[in-house]
């Protein structure tokens, strides 16, 4: 699978990805920064900086788990290969 | 499809060759049983998980100007580069302390002309009527002085709690206490060590009592 493939797949999966990840991220923060007493309809000073915190800890985080999740897969994949390459015992049906 | 192959994989990375492989053949098969003899014809292809990975997430990543389409509940236009910088202005520290501090001194000027009508303060001769210019003289220096004091009271209590609060992450009842024990404190140390800590108690209940009774009740 070249890089253009692999880019045109990214490119359809990418607003799949995005859309998930931002239900996520906004349920996450919601639960965990915006309390239920509600006092006003503006967002208060610390709800708003919890929220900024919130958000920029799950964008570093997913793409540090996407990262390493490049790095695990990428071994299983170089594994794979070596199996199918020059396999030890007859692969079962 | 292939899609439906591809996202079931993005949850059970850990079995991906050969879940991916298996549930190929599967779909193969029942495609061609039910749905037409083309399908048989498909030409499967290995995905190698971690190309597409890296143009996902990672040096790859496509990156777009415009923000995203809002995905949930109702589409709201998102605020313009001038607004958010307005709205980071009013929502900062610093000018809400300002904003405290002149209306402190504006309670000040107010408190301080009620209190020299209700009770003037005492000349040297008690029988000559004070002149307009002394008795000017007079509430100048009396509305001065609370003004300044009301002015400096509530620039440090707003100040101190919009710290604490964007120090904690979390808009409660406790920042306001908080931030009345330290006003209180700095303004009682004055006086002493004591002193202190009693006006940082009074200050705190205070402050806490005005917060609960007309915000957070």
């Amino acid at each position: 699978m070249d890089p253009m493939q692999a880019q045109k797949l990214a490119a359809e999966l990418e607003v799949e990805m995005m859309a998930d990840m931002y239900n996520r991220m906004t349920a996450s923060c919601h639960k965990k920064c915006i309390s239920t007493k509600y006092n006003e309809g503006d967002l208060e000073k610390g709800e708003a900086v919890c929220i900024d915190r919130c958000v920029a800890k799950y964008l570093d985080i997913h793409e540090q788990i996407g990262k390493k999740l490049t790095q695990i897969s990428q071994a299983d994949e170089e594994a794979i290969n070596k199996m199918t390459n020059a396999p030890a015992v007859a692969p079962t049906p | 499809m292939f899609l439906t192959g591809v996202v079931s994989v993005f949850s059970s990375f850990k079995l991906l060759p050969i879940h991916i492989s298996v549930y190929q053949r599967f779909w193969a098969s029942n495609m061609s049983e039910t749905n037409g003899k083309h399908a048989k014809n498909y030409n499967f292809e290995t995905l190698k998980y971690s190309t597409v990975l890296k143009c996902l997430v990672g040096p790859d990543k496509i990156t777009r100007d415009e923000p995203y389409p809002s995905f949930g509940g109702i589409p709201t236009p998102l605020p313009s580069i001038n607004e958010q910088r307005v709205e980071k202005v009013m929502n900062s520290c610093l000018f809400k302390s300002a904003i405290a501090c002149v209306a402190g001194a504006g309670f000040g000027i107010v408190f301080g002309l009620f209190t020299f009508g209700v009770e003037s303060p005492s000349y040297a001769d008690p029988a000559k009527v004070p002149t307009v210019r002394e008795t000017a003289k007079e509430m100048k220096t009396r509305m001065g002085s609370y003004a300044k004091n009301f002015a400096a009271i509530g620039a440090l209590y707003s100040a101190n709690e919009c710290a604490i609060e964007t120090y904690r992450g979390v808009a409660d009842m406790k920042n306001s206490g908080a931030a009345g024990f330290v006003t209180g404190g700095i303004i009682g140390l004055r006086a002493g060590l004591k002193a202190g800590i009693f006006g940082g108690i009074g200050f705190a209940v205070f402050s806490t009592a005005i917060d609960y009774y007309f915000i957070h009740r």
